[in-house]
């Protein structure tokens, strides 16, 4: 008779015999020494790596992963509401740009219904609206908004730089 | 709190109670941190991983389509964390996981100690280590983990049937081992 083959005992081990193999593994164990053994072998393996404990971190992981954590998804949190905050900047100024050309039209005669009338009033308005634009950006006023803006770009970026310094000292004491 | 579902911790964490997420730190630190430890070969690198695979799982939560259990998704993605750290060996594992033709020999890999044979666990555990890395990496997936042949099969991208022969593979090198040196009557 062979011997039972590792597949099957394997199997066995992780019952996923069918009752008639169940079976003929059951007469082949009480007739054979060596199967016996060498399911016994496989058995005690088996026991063994079910036995195991898992390995074991460090005591204060959990509360300073929780710490990383709710750092992390403030500083998101925050992040978002300056993004916001920028952003609704931005519309403000730019609905309040519309909504006064808007009234301005509106405000605009057009008694008579002549379409092309109509036309030339609202050009009339939109270069009213360019001059004062136009002055804005001249040559001598372009410099000093350029100065504006530069300073403005410096100081943002030093406290980006900041920023990321203090999150890479947060980063380096947690570890 | 404590007895909480998967689902149950991810649903109150999505809702805004982010202190529940402790709860699933707690549950499965330790069975992902014998995973990672099993690949990286490193205590203190090992943790640190194990952090990031927690941020990473934290952030994705909402990603999560219930497609598979809660347990593998989050094994996968501290499979992938650690391989990425480990992107030397990554394609040589990726390339073991395709196929199990290898074989190997443990019985000259390991050299028997007297004192060993006191402890199962500590043999056991040595013997792991010896083992090739997907070999390994499949017990400890399915004896730490509890995870189930199929399960391992999508964590790790094999087939069901390549991670059932290396799980019998294991088994049978480890009893062979234990049968050569008459070991089994000591331990029984």
């Amino acid at each position: 008779m062979n011997k039972l083959s590792d597949e099957i005992l394997n199997r066995y081990i992780d019952s996923e015999l069918s009752q008639a193999e169940l079976k003929i593994v059951h007469d082949r164990l009480i007739n054979s020494e060596e199967d016996r053994k060498s399911l016994q072998a496989l058995q005690l393996i088996h026991n063994g790596l079910k036995n195991m404990e898992s390995e074991s971190v460090s005591p204060d992981f959990t509360p300073d992963l929780m710490k990383r954590i709710m750092k992390k998804s403030k500083a998101k949190k925050e992040q978002g509401y300056f993004i916001f905050s920028v952003a609704s900047i931005f519309v403000i100024i730019a609905l309040g740009i519309i909504g006064y050309v808007i009234s301005l039209i509106i405000a605009a005669p057009s008694a008579t219904g002549d379409t092309v009338a109509g036309t030339k009033e609202t050009v009339t308005i939109l270069e009213n609206l360019i001059v004062p634009i136009k002055n804005i950006l001249s040559k001598t006023n372009i410099a000093m908004i350029g100065s504006i803006f530069s300073l403005g770009l410096l100081i943002s970026v030093y406290f980006i730089f900041d920023l990321v310094k203090n999150a890479k000292g947060n980063l380096s004491r947690q570890h | 709190m404590k007895n909480l579902t998967d689902l149950e911790i991810i649903e109150s964490v999505i809702r805004g109670n982010q202190s529940d997420y402790a709860i699933f730190i707690d549950r499965y630190k330790s069975k992902a941190f014998s995973l990672v430890k099993r690949m990286l070969k490193n205590e203190m690198d090992a943790e640190e991983v194990l952090q990031d695979c927690f941020i990473k799982a934290y952030d994705s939560l909402k990603t999560f389509r219930r497609e598979s259990k809660f347990s593998t998704w989050f094994y996968r993605i501290v499979y992938n964390t650690t391989l990425t750290k480990l992107s030397n060996s990554k394609r040589k594992i990726e390339s073991q996981m395709s196929s199990v033709d290898e074989h190997f020999d443990l019985e000259s890999d390991y050299d028997f100690k007297i004192s060993e044979k006191k402890d199962m666990s500590e043999f056991i555990k040595n013997i792991i280590e010896k083992l090739p890395e997907n070999y390994s990496l499949v017990l400890t997936m399915h004896y730490f983990n509890d995870m189930s042949c199929e399960e391992i099969s999508e964590t790790l991208g094999a087939t069901v049937s390549n991670v059932k022969v290396m799980l019998h593979r294991s088994r049978n090198a480890l009893r062979d081992l234990v049968q050569k040196n008459n070991y089994a009557e000591e331990l029984l």
